[in-house]
């Protein structure tokens, strides 16, 4: 939106997601245009229904819209195979969702290895990564808990060093502090606009939680599936307007 | 990938009560089938060794006809030659000649029908018959004596014991005989042989029936290799003859008949069983599968493929099917190796009922034997059935959406 000359990371054209409930049809995305530029800290908000987590999910390719283009770097996903999709999700995109993101039989540590496994990226390359970013997340003395001895807050933060931990373009979080008490939602909340100013992770939230939206510089509003308004406010996380690279302290929530 | 295996074990660790009872159940039933073919395989075995040198041998040598028809005049007029032709018998074989026909066997108080009078060799017969194993009382024939060899139900029959004068009366080749014999001694060894078979040394067996040198059979007993190997050998070398080289098989059709039938009834237990352990393993796997939905749908979302999806699913139940066999094996094998040193009685297995087959009992202890390759073949058997049975739980797993999967908490 603000700069023109980067290339849109997500583009969403006239989009439409049709659910059908016996004869009931819900129209859950309504005729969505949406460009997410690389490097922005953007929540979307709405009320409850309003077709926010359909449309991350038709973001992050785990959904298929009705009608309409998902373009995700540039490359029209309708024509993935399922394959193809899952290789662009293992590369490009970190999910953090509301709760319940790790697999329970593995550790702290092996959850965030997993997506580097996944890569094919050797072991000892592997080890380094994760340490380094469980380090970042301020985990690393819990890396060998399983979720079920972890807090709810742990867990998110694990999952959030997941996201990020094979240098996703683009990282989409479906009410990630919606468990969370206020104060560790904004301890994880500094955390990814951490991330995001440090590592230029582009960053689409999903949410209730005013604290999400005023760490957000570009909050877009969803109201019945469509588009009702869309504000960038002067400051914020993902604020890359000054001179590139140097961008001002994440929100002052 | 090391990955998968942690995964997969430690899902089954997660669920370790379940699990082991799984585990018990698949193991117990393969430990089962492991003890069930065992002694199969050894009742076959003592069935066939017991049939054989009663009745024939590993490999049997005759007259063309004398298979459809025991008849004294289908013989081999010349087993002589017969030896000749085939030449030195290799190390560990026996070779003996036999006479087989009926008669009346009488005494002063009573008479039974001889259905089965052997003539035999009594050197080489003596080494392969378990008549001469289970004589109850007297001793096997002198060459010298006129002796006979009778059952024990005959002499009680008959009246008679060892030292005491029979008749024999019989069709020779031309014409009716009669002879006196001294009981030399009395055997046991079960069923109807021990009234209707007796036997009489080789030489006074061709005078009586005015055979010659003629003989109804040669039977050869070969260390346990292959038979069928060694009558197809015996057969090359007797071409020309006017004899007929059989394979136990071909000897004894009732016997191959009934271990075939007897096999068959095997396979359909094993089959049973079989099914019972997929359906076991089937509903293990897929409740496994179903309750970790969302967990599998975030696996989707992080970018696993589909296909490894399935292949985590099936890992899960290979190593249960590993951990299985293994627990079935540390369970089974010792009870077959416990059962094949002691044996078991037969009639523990029948109910007291004595397994008779033409008129050869089965009483002596069956050790059940398990073979390497029975063993591997019912070990891949019970693998291949994990395997298959976590084909659809794993196609589900494979086929889940991430959109529904997240939905569910
Ligand atoms: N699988 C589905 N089948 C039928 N209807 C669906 C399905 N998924 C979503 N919907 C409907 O689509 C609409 C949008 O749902 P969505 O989950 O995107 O809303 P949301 O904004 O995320 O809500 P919340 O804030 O409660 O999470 C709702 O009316 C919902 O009932
Ligand atoms: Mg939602």
């Amino acid at each position: 939106m603000e700069s023109t000359k980067t290339q849109p990371i997500v583009e969403l054209q006239q989009v439409r997601k049709e659910y059908r409930q016996g004869h009931l049809q819900v129209q859950a995305v309504n005729g969505v245009d949406l460009t997410i530029q690389e490097g922005e800290f953007t929540a979307i908000c709405g009320p409850s229904g309003s077709g926010k987590t359909t449309l991350l999910n038709l973001i992050g390719c785990l959904d298929t819209p009705t009608e309409g283009r998902v373009l995700v770097g540039g490359r029209d996903v309708s024509a993935l195979s399922d394959s193809a999709l899952a290789d662009l999700r293992l590369r490009q995109i970190g999910f953090v969702f509301q709760a319940y993101n790790l697999v329970p039989v593995l550790t702290a540590f092996e959850n965030v290895e997993l997506v580097l496994a996944l890569q094919g990226v050797p072991a000892a390359q592997r080890k380094k990564r994760v340490l380094s970013i469980l380090e970042e997340v301020g985990l690393l003395e819990l890396r060998d808990r399983r979720p079920m001895d972890m807090s709810g807050g742990q867990q998110q933060r694990v999952a959030v060093a997941r996201a990020v931990v094979a240098n996703p373009r683009l990282v989409l979080a479906d009410e990630p502090t919606a468990n969370l008490d206020s104060h560790t939602g904004a301890a994880l909340l500094q955390m990814m606009a951490d991330l995001n100013r440090e590592h230029r992770v582009t960053f689409l939230f999903s949410t209730h939680d005013p604290m999400v939206m005023d760490y957000s510089r570009r909050i877009v509003r969803v109201v019945d599936g469509k588009i009702a308004a869309d504000e960038l406010k002067p400051r914020g996380a993902g604020d890359r307007s000054p001179a590139a690279g140097d961008p001002p302290a994440a929100g002052e929530a | 990938m090391a990955m998968f295996f942690k995964m997969a074990f430690r899902n089954l660790w997660r669920r370790r009560f379940r699990t082991g009872i799984t585990l018990v159940a698949i193991g117990g039933s393969f430990s089962l089938l492991l003890f069930f073919v065992a002694l199969t395989e050894g009742s076959h075995q003592l069935m066939i060794d017991l049939a054989i040198r009663m009745q024939a041998g590993h490999v049997v040598i005759q007259a063309p006809e004398f298979q459809k028809e025991r008849a004294l005049e289908l013989r081999v007029t010349d087993p002589d030659e017969v030896m000749r032709r085939i030449g030195p018998l290799p190390e560990g074989w026996t070779a003996t000649r036999r006479i087989f026909t009926t008669g009346l066997l009488r005494s002063a108080d009573g008479s039974v029908m001889l259905d089965n009078l052997m003539a035999v060799d009594l050197e080489n017969e003596r080494k392969v018959s378990d008549v001469g194993r289970k004589l109850v009382r007297g001793a096997w024939l002198d060459p010298d004596e006129p002796g006979i060899l009778i059952g024990e139900k005959a002499a009680r029959l008959l009246k008679v014991d060892v030292g005491d004068k029979v008749v024999v009366s019989c069709s020779g080749l031309t014409q009716k005989v009669e002879e006196r014999f001294l009981v030399a001694g009395v055997f046991r060894v079960g069923g109807d042989a021990d009234r209707g078979m007796a036997m009489i040394g080789l030489a006074r067996g061709q005078a009586l029936l005015g055979m010659g040198d003629a003989v109804s059979q040669l039977a050869f007993f070969l260390p346990p290799d292959d038979s069928q190997a060694a009558a197809r050998e015996l057969r090359r070398r007797v071409q020309g003859l006017p004899v007929a080289v059989l394979h136990w098989q071909e000897a004894l059709p009732v016997l191959t008949q009934l271990l075939w039938v007897d096999d068959i009834s095997m396979q359909v237990f094993i089959f049973i069983i079989l099914v019972i352990v997929a359906a076991g393993i089937l509903n293990t796997v897929l409740m496994s599968v179903m309750e970790r939905t969302r967990e599998l749908g975030i696996l989707k979302s992080l970018g696993m493929r589909p296909w490894s999806l399935f292949r985590l699913i099936v890992t899960e139940s290979l190593l249960l099917g590993l951990l299985a066999v293994a627990v079935g094996a540390a369970l089974g094998l010792p009870l077959v190796h416990h059962f094949g040193q002691v044996g078991i009685d037969p009639l523990a297995l029948t109910g007291g009922e004595v397994m008779e087959m033409e008129g050869i009992a089965f009483t002596d202890r069956i050790h059940p034997v398990l073979s390497w390759a029975s063993g591997l073949i019912l070990t891949a058997v019970v693998l291949g059935m994990t395997l298959l049975s976590a084909v659809w739980p794993a196609l589900r797993a494979k086929r889940i959406l991430p959109v529904k999967a997240l939905r569910q908490m």
